[in-house]
């Protein structure tokens, strides 16, 4: 079923157009973190329908997407104006926290980080730790949203990290994910963590492999594979309406062709209108066959489908710089075991 | 009031974190964000994590970097000091410190990960240390280590910070260096030993601090060696300082200076110590001696008790 909604917003920073549409009628409902498919009326035609994830609250009237500008579809979708029409499809994929889960490790990358963003909208009541990583600290999308939820809710931990240049941030680890971060967050009180990865394919990819070289096994791990396609629509619907179009034109062409060749039989002598038919059967058939070739319909992809897979055990603490504060440290006051000071060799 | 203390493995050594405060506040916030900035010092600052900003710097010298302001603070004050210095200081030793044998994080001083090994680059200059707005440059083919300096410079920030958190009775101690402020718990000022270089067990000498900041480094080249090798590089020769001096103790006001000084005064020797303590002002200074005959000299400032 197809949700028609009214856009209502379209706030556009660092290239992420984040729309905000309210429902004509009915609302779609999802879980956080399912995406759907969107669409608009690009005059009296629908456009074809692209997944995002959904960014806003369930329980809210309103609907919200995160959408990274880089493809004439998304281009037109973040230049609709408020009032317009958007249609929207869904809620889809297994992509969401379950009740069974006890405690999330949500890694992602980039743009990545919007099913989260829905996941993180209510407090957690599980503990959640999530490791977030850019290229560069000082474009992290939803960076002061992020923080603002850690900062109001304890069982949210946040890290950031920046692949390719040092960060400004106190609070951006430079560089990627690595071992060292994931044996954090898959040993000790991580134990039995359930696992979700969202990010581009390499992304997932090594962070996957980091998590089963780690003994995480694969049905603690849940992947959403986050790639906005630019040439193929996710809307089967949208194949067969181009099917339709591409037949309707082959045969309006073959007609057109072949009235001509009758025509032009009947007005040249006999002999020559024998040879301008075997030139006319040519032509056609020389034309059917291009135009079958170009109108072939183009096979259409859905983005954003999750597979889940594996996962284990989990571990340790914060991955941010305020990890360990009490590691190995003891408290002891006065009297006992007080170690008087001494300048040593340092 | 009573004094509390924590200590524990930071930076290669030990920590030892000593505050006198009033038996109503938990002294627990307190030592938890000391250890937390120490933590994220070293994951910033060590040369032995892979993923340290510092090695991710070293890794590609040669290319102005966006840095973070903590970076680029400290890489500033090392440029400062070895210019103070003239060059007895320099960050760039850090190729002759594994050539000569201290790769890996002590004690396992030989175990170098491969991606983390610059032996084979070469020293620099400190006045090739640019700093441009947000970015920082070393030249290609350098690399930096900040183990001359790290420790006296993290004590004046946590030092800093517990100014600010209005606790003046203080002794921060990382690895041997201290920084001290006020008295003990009972009004007492800090008595502080320093090591003899003979017998680690014992103390050759003591500072009474007298309610003073006060801050103790002691260099030498009695700890983090090998075979043929220590730690103190001299950057005049790229090689580690051939000197007769055991260690070296100085007390400033500045943990970051002390740190410094207490090397500088190692690399230079016996011959060189005095003109460098006039130079640099260094009132306070103990030095022991590899020859038993002419084991210590002690120059007094106000600050020594015996």
């Amino acid at each position: 079923m197809i949700h028609k909604y009214r856009v209502e917003t379209i706030d556009v920073q660092d290239n992420i157009a984040i729309i905000t549409a309210v429902p004509k009628r009915t609302a779609l409902h999802f879980t956080p973190g399912q995406y759907a498919s969107v669409g608009f009326m690009n005059g009296w035609r629908p456009s074809p329908m692209r997944c995002f994830s959904i960014i806003g609250e369930p329980t809210s009237n309103r609907i919200q997407f995160a959408v990274r500008i880089y493809g004439h579809f998304t281009k037109a979708l973040s230049q609709l104006q408020a009032g317009d029409e958007l249609l929207v499809r869904g809620g889809f994929g297994s992509f969401y926290i379950d009740k069974t889960d006890k405690r999330v490790v949500m890694l992602a990358s980039g743009i990545g980080i919007t099913p989260f963003l829905s996941m993180l909208q209510q407090p957690p009541s599980i503990p959640i730790t999530l490791l977030y990583s850019n290229r560069s600290a000082q474009n992290i999308p939803f960076h002061d949203r992020l923080c603002s939820l850690a900062r109001s809710n304890h069982m949210l931990r946040i890290g950031f990290f920046a692949s390719e240049d040092m960060s400004l941030n106190s609070d951006v680890i430079s560089g990627r994910i690595s071992e060292a971060h994931i044996r954090k967050v898959t040993t000790g009180e991580y134990t039995n963590s359930t696992y979700f990865i969202c990010g581009s394919n390499n992304f997932m990819d090594q962070t996957t492999k980091l998590l089963y070289d780690a003994g995480v096994s694969s049905d603690m791990i849940i992947r959403e594979s986050f790639t906005q396609k630019t040439k193929h629509s996710s809307d089967p619907h949208a194949s067969i309406r181009r099917m339709t179009y591409g037949a309707s034109l082959a045969t309006l062409a073959i007609l057109v062709v072949g009235i001509m060749a009758l025509d032009l039989s009947r007005s040249v002598p006999k002999l020559v209108s024998a040879q301008s038919s075997t030139t006319a059967a040519k032509t056609s058939s020389i034309t059917t066959s291009s135009n079958s070739s170009t109108d072939s319909p183009s096979p259409s992809s859905g983005t954003s489908n999750s597979s889940p897979s594996t996962g284990s055990s989990s571990t340790t603490p914060d991955t941010t710089s305020s990890t360990s504060s009490n590691n190995n440290a003891t408290s002891t006051q006065s009297q006992t075991n007080y170690q008087p000071p001494m300048s040593s060799v340092s | 009031m009573p004094r509390y203390q924590q200590s524990r493995h930071a930076l290669g050594s030990d920590a030892h974190i000593t505050i006198v405060i009033n038996k109503d506040v938990d002294p627990e916030p307190t030592f938890e964000l000391l250890w937390r900035y120490i933590d994220a010092f070293e994951q910033r600052f060590s040369r032995f994590k892979e993923d340290s900003e510092l090695t991710l710097f070293n890794r590609r010298a040669g290319h102005a970097l966006v840095v973070s302001v903590k970076f680029r603070q400290l890489l500033l004050t090392a440029k400062e000091m070895a210019l103070r210095t003239d060059g007895v200081y320099n960050p760039f030793i850090l190729p002759a410190l594994q050539h000569a044998g201290y790769k890996g994080s002590w004690p396992d001083a030989s175990i170098a990960p491969g991606t983390l090994n610059y032996e084979h680059r070469s020293l620099a200059s400190s006045e090739d240390i640019e700093v441009k707005g947000k970015t920082a440059h070393i030249p290609k083919n350098t690399a930096l280590d900040f183990g001359g300096i790290g420790k006296g410079y993290l004590l004046d920030q946590l030092s800093e910070l517990l100014q600010k958190k209005g606790i003046g009775n203080y002794w921060v101690s990382l690895g041997g260096d201290i920084i001290c402020d006020g008295a003990d718990g009972d009004g007492e000022p800090w008595r502080i030993a320093i090591q003899d270089a003979r017998d680690t067990g014992k103390a050759i000498a003591s500072v009474v601090t007298k309610g003073a900041h006060l801050a103790i480094a002691t260099s030498g080249i009695t700890k983090r060696k090998g075979e043929g090798w220590h730690h103190i590089i001299d950057p005049r020769t790229n090689e580690p300082a051939k000197t007769d001096i055991l260690t070296a103790t100085v007390c400033t006001q500045s943990a970051t200076n002390a740190d410094i000084f207490a090397k500088c005064l190692v690399i230079c020797g016996s011959r060189g110590t005095a003109t460098f303590g006039k130079l640099h002002d260094i009132s306070d200074m103990l030095l022991q001696y590899d020859d038993i005959h002419s084991d210590v000299t002690l120059q007094m400032g106000t600050v020594w008790s015996s």
